[in-house]
């Protein structure tokens, strides 16, 4: 756990609400953090090449420090196993910002 | 019924492909071979060099094995979109993928990927991709590539796609064949046999249990085995005490005879007309795919075939009641299913090398059936038997290594094995482009059914 503000954090939800906050790593992904940290489904098959959307995530809060939708992850999204959503996002292209800022991730239940 | 590359699966005929093919085998083997199969007494057994050599084997992997559809599964076994299973298909590993909800969305592939050759999956799952653990190449269920991370300017993604493998479905029967191009058209199989297999409730059967019997004898002595009852009375007490049919697939005597005869006829007045009750019958060949369907009663007033007689699970498919029926299914020249009112068998008997034959069975039973029915009691007559043949066909191939070893008559009780033993001598003689190259019009024979006074309507079952 992490002072608020010191450093970046991300905050994860699974479906039911319960929270993990987690602290980040300037540079390192959402799937990163989440695979450090034990937390949800996400699978990270391809490690992060964005090649096989097991680290489907929904951006709950913080969707403007986090890097643009690449055309790429777009099309990866089509292969969700949990719906996609217009916050859905592949975890392995969420860089962490340098700068302290607080993301809130939810995870569905399958990938 | 469905295939990756319809619908010209069936194979261009003549001696230029014959020829094509032969010249896939080693010019010395194929002229050792050739006049191997012409000295071929015909109503006897191989001489040894057939159930040894591994240049034999060899040939048979290159032109024989890639064109046979194959049992690899039930469609249960991937319900849901993504599902896959990995499976060997002779020597090549494939994956069953269900790409689609509806019943015809599966596919087969090579498990192989296009980018440098890696096993996509090392064992079954599900995902809506199949990822490859090594450059993370992606690929939809369907086989396009879909990940196309750095993939080099010029290299059309389109053109990078999975390999099939041919996939025909037969009632929820997953078969595959490795060249479909060179295998039989296997419509024919697909229109006579489905709606017996349905009606038989295959299609909507739910795995109980699956068992391997790996057997250390070339893959022809275990199906030469499996054609003939002539062993079930010295080799298979279980067998012979449930099955009525071995009173004249396993003897010779009038007595007995008879009394399959007014078994069998007590049964057909019983099934009078329906057309799930009928026998079918096409022998094949390398352009007809081989199939056909045997039914007759267990016998002995027994319902299942089970130890006590009485049934194990509910009723199967379509049918309204218990009758005592068992069907017996030959999809293709490896694999079988066994069908009784209540629980159904598929058989593949899968080679895996000159002296490495591997049988897995799978029992499957109604998929409404309930929770607790014993798999046990279900597997128990198929599982005795199996192991049993496994002992008498692995004590078979260790006499056949002898230096005594001399190829032996086959008897009136071995008919359908001789028929075997004729199409393969057929088949492999047209394959390496020997003889006329003219298919022979004398084909594996159709089993008898009833009574073997009358040599077309006796009973030859495989046990």
């Amino acid at each position: 756990m992490s002072v608020a503000g010191a450093q970046p954090e991300v905050v994860f939800l699974d479906m039911a609400g319960q929270a993990t906050t987690c602290a980040a790593a300037p540079g390192s992904s959402v799937m990163q953090v989440a695979m450090q940290n034990g937390v949800g489904s996400i699978r990270a098959e391809c490690g992060g090449a964005c090649s096989c959307a097991t680290c489907h995530v929904y951006v709950v809060e913080g969707m403007q420090v986090l890097p643009e939708q690449s055309e790429v992850e777009q099309e990866m999204l089509d292969f969700t196993a949990a719906e996609r959503r217009d916050n859905s996002r592949l975890g392995c292209q969420l860089l962490v910002p340098a700068e302290p800022a607080r993301i809130v991730i939810q995870v569905p239940d399958e990938q | 019924m469905s295939t990756t590359t319809p619908p010209d699966v069936q194979a261009a005929s003549g001696d230029c492909q014959a020829a094509a093919y032969a010249a896939r085998v080693d010019p010395q083997q194929r002229e050792t071979m050739l006049a191997m199969l012409e000295r071929q007494r015909p109503g006897w057994s191989l001489e040894q060099y057939f159930y040894r050599d591994p240049g034999v084997f060899e040939a048979e992997r290159k032109l024989w094995f890639n064109r046979q559809w194959m049992t690899v599964g039930h469609a249960s076994e991937i319900p849901k979109v993504g599902d896959r299973i990995v499976r060997r298909l002779f020597d090549e590993e494939i994956l069953v993928v269900r790409h689609g909800e509806g019943p015809e969305d599966i596919r087969a592939f090579f498990n192989v990927c296009t980018h440098r050759g890696s096993r996509l999956c090392t064992g079954d799952g599900s995902g809506r991709l199949i990822v490859c653990p090594y450059h993370a190449w992606s690929f939809r269920p369907t086989g396009e590539l879909q990940s196309r991370r750095e993939l080099p300017e010029g290299v059309d993604p389109d053109t990078m796609g999975l390999r099939p493998v041919g996939l025909v479905q037969v009632a929820g029967v997953l078969m595959c064949a490795l060249d479909p191009q060179q295998a039989p058209d296997p419509r024919p199989m697909v229109e006579a046999l489905e709606p017996m297999l349905r009606h038989q409730g295959v299609d909507r059967g739910r795995i109980v249990a699956r068992r391997h019997y790996p057997t250390g004898a070339n893959w022809k002595l275990v199906l030469e085995n499996f054609f003939e009852c002539y062993h079930c009375v010295p080799a298979h007490p279980e067998y012979t005490s449930v099955n009525g049919h071995v009173q004249v697939s396993g003897r010779r005597d009038e007595r007995s005879a008879q009394q399959w005869d007014e078994e069998f006829s007590r049964w057909q007045q019983q099934v009078d007309g329906s057309p799930f009750r009928q026998s079918v019958w096409e022998s094949g060949g390398l352009e007809r795919m081989s199939h056909g369907v045997h039914q007759k009663p267990i016998g002995g007033g027994r319902m299942s075939l089970t130890e006590d007689g009485k049934p194990v699970s509910t009723l199967m498919g379509d049918q309204q009641a218990f009758d005592g029926t068992e069907a017996g299914f030959r999809l293709g020249r490896l694999s079988f299913v066994g069908a009784a009112n209540d629980y159904a068998t598929m058989f593949q008997i899968i080679p895996r090398g000159p002296l490495e034959t591997e049988v897995v069975i799978t029992w499957l039973v109604a998929d409404d059936a309930p929770a607790d029915v014993d798999p046990d009691r279900i597997a128990w007559m198929w599982h005795v038997t199996t192991l049993q043949d496994k002992r008498i066909t692995e004590l078979n191939a260790a006499g056949v290594s002898s230096s005594a070893y001399r190829p032996g008559p086959y008897t009136a009780l071995e008919d359908q094995t001789d028929a075997f033993v004729q199409s393969y001598v057929q088949e492999m003689t047209q394959l390496l482009g020997g003889g006329s190259g003219e298919p022979q019009a004398a084909g594996w024979s159709a089993p008898r059914i009833g009574r073997y006074k009358d040599a077309a309507n006796a009973d030859a079952s495989p046990a």
